[in-house]
This record gives C-alpha cells, structure tokens and sequence, in this order.
C-alpha cells in the first residue's frame, strides 16, 4: 500500500495528509487509496476529476494516483496558486505535471474546453453545499463519468448539511439507471454506475477492511438492510462491532 | 429545568448505569422538548416502539404527567432489567407505564393502544425499512396535532436504510410530518402545522438550555428554505451556537 512501500507512486500521502489543511479524513483517504488501487488492478482508465479544492489535500491524492496518459483535473471558484503549490511540493513532481487546475464555477464546468472529450473514472464532489449545486453537479457527472468509475461525494451523514444527504438519495431514487450507492461513511459516499456497483461491493466485501486496518484505521464493514429495501453498505469505527455487520438481529447474514 | 431537578439528578444516574444507546445529548434534547410541551400545554400519552432496558423509556414514563401514560412496546419485554431500571425512577413512573409485548407492526388496533393520542413517539424498532415504514404510519394516525415523533439512527453509518426512509417518508407524505431537528443520532418531526412552533423554541433556547448542563452545542440550518426543513445540532467544536448558511453564516433563515 501507499503508506508503507517506499518506491510507489502513492507514497508520501500520509506526510501531506498530515501537513495540509483540509477536512478529508485519514479514514477516508484510507478508502479511496483502496478504490484507486482497485481500479488500477481491474484495469479501469480514465481521467480524475475533484470539484472543490480548498487546499489540494484530498485532490493531491488523486493526481498521485494519475496513470500515464491520464489527468487530474481539480476545478474550483477560486484556485489558491500558493497553497497548491505547496501541498504539491510535498509528493513526486509528476503529480503537478498531471494535474490542471480550473477556475470556474461549477455549473459551469463541462463548458471549459480543459474538460472536453474527457471521460472520468473518479470525480469528487464538494463544492457548494447546497441541494441544487449536487444536483447539478451529479448531473454533470452522469455525462463525463466512465462507465466503470465512481463518484465520491462529501459530507454525507454529516449533521451540519442534511440537505446533502436528503438530495443524494432523492437523485439516486429519481435517476437509478445513473448511479447506485454502494458505501457510505466517514463523511464520504461512494456511487458508481448501476451495472458496475456489484464489483465494487464485492471488492469491498472481501478486502476492505483488512487493506485500511494495515494504516490503522479499524472499521465495521456494515450491511444491516435487507435485500430490496437499500443498496449499499455502510462503513464506520469498529468499536465492539464485528468486522462484518448483516442484520441486526443475523449478523451473519451478510446479503447484497 | 429538569436536569437541575430532582426528578432529574435521578435521570442522570439512570442514564449512567443502564445499558442502550440513548446518547446523552439526546437525552436532553428529550428534557428540554418535554419540558417545551409541558409549559405550552400539550397533553398525550408517551409511547416508545422498542425499549430495550429501558434507558430513554423511563425517560418517558418520568415525564409522564397526571393522567398520562407511558406504552413500552417491544418484542420483548425484559421485565428483569426494566424493574432495575424502574427501581432507580420515582415510583410512579413505574405506575404510569405500560409494557406491551409485541411486533411494532401488530400494534395496529391492539387495545393497549385505543382511544389513545400520544404526545411523544419514540421509533426506536426494527431497524428495517418496512418496520419503520410502518411505525411512522402508527405514529401519524396516534400521535395529537401538537406532538413529535422521535427517530432513533439518524445519520448513522451503520443503519443508512432509515436515514433514507425518513427522507422518503417526509416527502411522500408531507402532510403528515415536518422536520423539525436532526443531530445526535435522532431527528424530531412534528406536524407541518406545528413544526414552526418547535422551530422557534428550539432557535431561541435549545443551544443555552445544553450549555448549562455542559453539552457544546451547534443548531444549524445551512439549507436555504427550499431545500430541506429543519435545524441540525451536533458538536460546537469551533462552530458557533447558530450557524447559517456557508459563506453568509448570519442568515438563519426558516
């Protein structure tokens, strides 16, 4: 993994994560180096796309994570030149040479010619935290995601915007030939399209919580819907749970 | 207030030695919203759908005034560790309970329930989509016009189906209930008629009536009016007692 093989290009991510300002969780980033690694392994290609910034600390990861021939594009109201550069001089060079930074507005994204004839197989979602703007900005993913990526959105689950949480699911339910849900936690939500969402959820299933346990994060892999009635698994801090969670009352029964 | 009471120094120490997953945050929450009722008049009867041992239910059965009556509804009653629970409340909390064994989704027109009209609903079941389905269902045809309704495992990673099925219900029927708060593992709904009212009391004192008892707290309501009803509370943790919307953090607007 990134954190503990010194030669891959992924290495060095826990010092940035450390020294950039940022609310992207070390549990979250866990997870994405996971799905990342995971792409990579299942040969899944396509650029990667973050809309909201900040400082780059969550963005940063993905331009590490860009392939040969593959870009990061992070896009933003407003690109912080200084912070950028210097989150950026934390990690290998060939993470800012792959990178483009866009500033814009959101709505407006898929104008920009930096984003023309490109198909994703990541985006990010945490820009403006209003119901409308994930709206719009899902909608804008549904025309530039691959047919094998995900879409990553923020603050899900997250007290201080419900309103983020509520639209998620009001889009999943009005367009499911778009996206399905397969992980929620740590803030994070994880959709991919519907076709794929199986292979995503067994990869989870089957090695998830071992591969972000080796950077010490301990969590509970939970499923405690049943088959029909909710998609997707649930993800947080292990405490006394198991590693697996099925049914409240069959723990063992763990069926998606 | 109550937790300065009596009634609640005795609270405190049953929330500290009964197992459950009632947080305490949300145990005042609880405190300052029943208090809320019983200053403004309301009256029912208290009904929780799953007790466990009974950490939140007592809770109920101590708000319970003259004439009320506290229904504990589980699948299983555990008389055994509801009386050791009990025995820690005023005796006439346990004089004003009821305990019924069954599933929640039997409980339409069982007699323990007739002629009732509840002013406080605590949802707390089966954690499935069906079952909470149903036991909104149950709630909107006992509840009074001025009561609320309590959900337990909002916004918790380990159960997202009722996040979702609250969200669903709310908007499929939005005449029946209204968001009125979310944090702390709960949410609090009430009829659309009278969620306003909730909402002013809670913007006005819910955040210093927590402070007293030293819990930090945030309301917020970053959705513009359109959106989403509803504040959400959580942990101050650099945040302001209100906070509004990002990047015009004054504009509180419901």
């Amino acid at each position: 993994m990134w954190f503990r093989r010194k030669g891959d290009r992924l290495g060095g991510y826990g010092h940035v994560h450390k020294h950039t300002d940022g609310w992207f969780s070390w549990e979250a980033a866990a997870i994405w180096d996971f799905l990342l690694r995971h792409q990579r392994a299942s040969g899944v290609r396509g650029d990667l796309l973050e809309i909201g910034v900040w400082h780059g600390k969550s963005g940063v990861m993905l331009a590490m994570a860009a392939d040969e021939g593959e870009t990061a594009i992070l896009a933003d109201i407003k690109i912080r030149p200084e912070e950028l550069k210097r989150t950026f001089s934390r990690v290998p060079k060939q993470a800012w040479d792959a990178t483009h930074f866009v500033e814009c507005d959101s709505k407006k994204l898929l104008d920009r010619p930096e984003l023309e004839g490109r198909s994703f197989r990541w985006i990010h979602i945490d820009t403006e935290h209003t119901a409308p703007a994930l709206r719009a900005d899902l909608d804008q993913a549904h025309k530039v995601l691959a047919d094998d990526g995900i879409v990553c959105l923020d603050d899900i689950f997250l007290w201080l915007y419900p309103q983020l949480t509520d639209e998620m699911y009001r889009y999943a339910r009005a367009h499911p030939d778009r996206f399905s849900l397969f992980l929620v936690g740590y803030n994070k939500a994880f959709l991919a399209r519907p076709g794929k969402v199986r292979a995503y959820m067994e990869a989870c299933h089957n090695g998830l919580i071992d591969e972000i346990e080796r950077v010490g994060v301990r969590s509970c892999l939970a499923r405690t819907a049943r088959m029909g009635e909710y998609q997707g698994f649930g993800i947080g801090p292990r405490g006394a749970h198991l590693r697996h969670h099925g049914l409240r009352h069959n723990r063992d029964q763990f069926d998606y | 207030m109550l937790f300065g009471s009596k009634r609640t120094e005795n609270y405190k120490v049953i929330h500290a030695e009964t197992t459950g997953w009632f947080p305490w945050e949300a145990a005042a929450i609880w405190d300052f919203l029943l208090r809320y009722q019983r200053t403004s008049g309301i009256r029912g009867d208290l009904l929780e759908l799953g007790v466990w041992q009974g950490k939140s239910g007592v809770m109920l059965a101590m708000a319970a005034e003259e004439g009320e009556t506290a229904i504990l509804v589980d699948h299983r009653i555990r008389r055994k560790d509801l009386k050791k629970t009990f025995a820690r409340a005023p005796k006439r909390a346990w004089d004003a309970t009821r305990f019924v064994e069954c599933d929640t989704r039997d409980l339409h027109g069982r007699p323990e329930l007739e002629g009732r009209n509840f002013r406080f609903v605590h949802i707390d079941a089966e954690h499935s989509v069906a079952a909470m389905r149903s036991d909104l269902d149950l709630a909107h045809q006992t509840m009074t016009d001025d009561g609320i309704v309590c959900l337990d495992d909002i916004f918790v990673w380990l159960y997202p189906q009722l996040t979702d099925e609250m969200f669903r219900y709310l908007r499929a029927h939005p005449d029946r209930f209204s968001l009125v708060l979310l944090g702390y593992k709960k949410a609090f709904l009430a009829r659309p008629a009278k969620a306003r009212a909730y909402m002013d009391h809670c913007h006005a004192h819910l955040i210093d009536d927590l402070d007293e008892i030293g819990i930090e707290s945030c309301l917020a309501r970053t959705a513009r009016m359109e959106e989403l009803t509803g504040f959400s509370i959580g942990g101050r943790h650099g945040e302001p007692r209100h906070r509004g919307r990002d990047g015009d953090n004054d504009h509180f607007e419901y």
